[in-house]
């Protein structure tokens, strides 16, 4: 197992009033090395408090993070920031891009924390912008392009190292159906040569990319369906299916 | 339940925002307490008549008295401008939930009310504390101990009362038409702008240093010929070219290093380099104003060390003139006596003017930190997510912590070391000439301006880290 969530707990305080109000109560799975695992959920689930655990930018209440068999809490913060820059890539909801710097500064930050060489960040930078079609705006500043062209460049700036395990928060969420299926091949790629995904999404269709999807639910994990050896034509509908059945399931419990 | 709603907003804006107004509350109370010791000289009744030359000694005071306001209203109209910037999203959000213009006239107004009463218990308390301590040490270097009692003149109470009623009421007419200039939905949206590239770098920069230079040059041509008119004129011209200089020259600097194949080279500098570019005008006016305050402070210090320091040789020689002359020798030593005590009166306003100034710089320095650090935040949050381990972003925010902010002291220490002529000039009109009590006090003061600023900047970089943290 790459990644081991135990019993993992999130609560937030609330600034007025001080209610702790719990974002995860209890999520337990694990995430195989080269899986490629989607999660769902309405908004408001937990997903976006998950992924953060995920990659130690936050701590749990309670439960523990295993990686790699090595409880998260306990490596020390310098290779916590050394596994960020080296093994891990997140693509965040909200871009998180830099003002200060033009998109091609931004897209290589990674490789410039890492002391590499400038001939290698310009051989991996264009053919990543090239594919997801940001080339022409390199020399633009994260305020002066549009929402989806934003995302795009923070879904370069986590795939250009080539992470070993790759967080992606709604990465296709501000994307065209175009544009988001060519991320979706590209993220296809990466999870064929052997990089582990785990992938937050509202769209069916990104998730029938997945070979296995967990589905949270205020704040647990309410299902988890199986890509099995299923093709992505054939997941679509049984996910499609199997989520219809869960709401309805849902809305006879409320 | 409207009219109590107002002052809870009011009470709960200022204390929300504790760490920008508890410094400014301080600082004007300082200052309170500063023109309330000068006001109490200067309207003590028996002080004239119990001490000789008394008149002559409130009259040098009164100068003093005058002049403070004049420092004073700039100095707090900039500060609160800064304030106000902080406070807009505020005011903006009150604005769109349905708060008149009137309303938030009338919030403003109960927070300058409260400020100003703060500042006045302050500065009042203190004096009422202080100012009998500073009376007997004033006395007694004036070679008068004992015989006068200081009391509270309902004078000086008022004096102060006034000056800063009047200074109070300016700053809240400056946020009332603040907040009915401004569009609220443009205070509200996320102010993630940059600057747009500085166009003609080359000209700013280079008309920045002729200014400079011929500031300069006025001073040095000036030795023997110094009127109030050309050191007025250099003034005018040192500001203009600090300005120009740290504008232009920054931007060329940076633009230089931004394009050079180093900065992808050292993940510091390429976030420092470019933090530092994404602001840099804002960043120039800051560190100009940080510079001019400091140069108010450091040649108001050279001046009081050089009366403190020249004064024995002057009276030396005018009492010994005298006494060669055809008045008596009682006469001479008395005159020289009053020589002595106005030498005296002057070092003393001095001094309170240097620790006026003082108290702006470290007050202007803090704010900038704290404007910096706020800005940066977001930016080290996310730098930390990318992997910039915490000892790096540690580094980098003081590596660019510091080249900003020494920056204004080399600038100032550079300014006075050309104003040192002016400084001659003025010295010789009050007879004080050596060579050697010019230069040492100038050469003391630096190192003491230097030592405060280090020490402001040592403080205030907590602040700046606590933001970022
Ligand atoms: N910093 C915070 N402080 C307080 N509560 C928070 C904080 N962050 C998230 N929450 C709460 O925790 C819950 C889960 O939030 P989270 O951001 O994980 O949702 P999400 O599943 O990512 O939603 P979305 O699909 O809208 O992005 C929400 O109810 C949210 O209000
Ligand atoms: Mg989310």
């Amino acid at each position: 197992m790459l990644l081991t969530v135990e019993g993992l707990t999130r609560e937030y305080v609330t600034r007025f009033g001080g209610r702790r109000v719990p974002a995860l109560r209890g999520v337990s799975f694990g995430v195989k090395e080269g899986e490629f695992v989607a999660v769902m959920g309405e908004s408001g689930s937990g997903k976006t408090t998950l992924l953060t655990l995920l990659a130690a930018l936050d701590r749990p209440t309670d439960g523990r993070i295993l990686l790699n068999g090595q409880d998260m809490a306990a490596i020390p913060g310098r290779a916590l920031a050394a596994f960020r820059r080296d093994r891990l890539g997140f693509i965040f909801q909200d871009c998180n891009l830099l003002d200060t710097l033009s998109l091609r500064e931004n897209i290589v930050f990674p490789l410039v924390l890492a002391g590499r060489p400038r001939t290698e960040m310009e051989a991996r930078l264009l053919p990543l912008t090239g594919r997801l079609g940001i080339t022409p705006l390199l020399e633009k500043f994260p305020y002066e392009v549009s929402g989806g062209e934003r995302q795009r460049a923070a879904a370069a700036r986590a795939l250009i190292t080539g992470p070993a395990l790759l967080l992606a928060d709604e990465p296709t969420g501000a994307l065209d159906s175009g544009s988001a299926a060519q991320l979706l091949g590209m993220l296809d790629e990466c999870n064929a040569d052997g990089q582990t995904i785990v992938m937050v999404t509202h769209s069916l269709d990104a998730a029938s990319h997945a070979s296995r999807v967990l589905l949270l639910r205020d704040g647990l994990i309410a299902d988890e369906i199986s890509r099995g050896g299923l093709s992505r034509a054939d997941f679509y509908p049984r996910l499609a299916a199997r989520m219809t059945a869960l709401q309805q399931g849902g809305a006879r419990l409320a | 339940m409207r009219d109590r709603l107002l002052p809870r907003l009011a009470v709960r804006g200022l204390y929300g925002s504790r760490r920008l107004y508890l410094p400014f509350v301080l600082a004007t109370g300082f200052m309170a307490l500063v023109y309330f010791v000068i006001a109490s000289f200067v309207y003590n009744r028996s002080f004239g008549q119990t001490v000789p030359n008394g008149g002559n000694i409130q009259l040098l005071m009164s100068v003093g008295y005058y002049l403070m306001p004049v420092v004073l209203l700039p100095f707090l109209v900039y500060i609160y401008s800064y304030l106000l910037k902080n406070r807009s999203r505020e005011l903006a959000l009150y604005a769109i939930l349905g708060l008149g213009r009137r309303h938030i006239a009338v919030i403003l107004l109960i927070e300058n009310l409260l400020c100003f009463a703060l500042c006045l218990t302050l500065g009042i308390g203190a004096g009422l504390i202080g100012c009998p301590l500073v009376f007997r040490g004033l006395l007694l270097a004036l070679g008068q101990p004992g015989g006068l009692v200081w009391s509270v003149s309902a004078g000086a109470v008022l004096a102060v009362v006034r000056v800063f009623a009047a200074c109070f009421a300016v700053l809240v007419g400056m946020g009332v038409w603040r907040a009915a200039r401004t569009q609220p939905a443009s205070l509200l949206r996320e102010q993630t702008q940059g600057e747009k590239p500085l166009r003609g770098r080359l000209p700013i920069a280079l008309g920045g240093a002729a200014c400079l230079l011929a500031a300069y040059a006025l001073s040095a041509i000036s030795r023997d010929s110094a009127t109030l008119t050309s050191f007025m004129i250099a003034l005018v011209l040192v500001i203009l070219g600090t300005y120009g200089v740290f504008t232009g020259v920054s931007a060329e600097v940076l633009r230089c290093l931004r394009r050079s194949p180093r900065f992808y080279a050292d993940p510091s500098a390429f976030v420092v380099v470019s933090g530092l570019q994404y602001r840099m005008r804002k960043n120039a006016a800051g560190l100009t104003n940080i510079c001019l305050f400091g140069c108010a402070a450091l040649f108001t210090l050279c001046c009081s060390l050089c009366v403190l320091f020249g004064q024995d040789a002057v009276i030396a020689r005018a009492g010994q003139a005298l006494a060669e002359g055809e008045v008596g020798l009682n006469t001479a030593h008395a005159t020289a006596q009053e020589i002595a005590q106005m030498f005296t009166t002057l070092a003393f306003l001095g001094v309170f003017f240097v620790l006026v100034f003082l108290a702006c710089t470290a007050l202007v320095l803090y704010y900038r930190q704290l404007a910096e650090g706020q800005e940066d935040a977001g930016r080290f949050r996310i730098l930390r997510a990318v992997g910039l381990s915490d000892e790096l972003t540690a580094r980098t925010a003081r590596q660019q912590l510091r080249v900003v902010f020494l920056l204004p002291l080399a600038g100032t220490l550079l300014h006075i070391a050309f104003a040192s002529p002016f400084l001659a000039a003025f010295m010789g009109i009050i007879s004080i000439d050596t060579p050697l009590v010019l230069f040492g006090s100038i050469a003391l003061a630096m190192a003491t301006f230097s030592v405060f600023y280090l020490l402001c900047y040592q403080v205030t970089v907590r602040a700046y880290l606590r933001s970022i943290a």
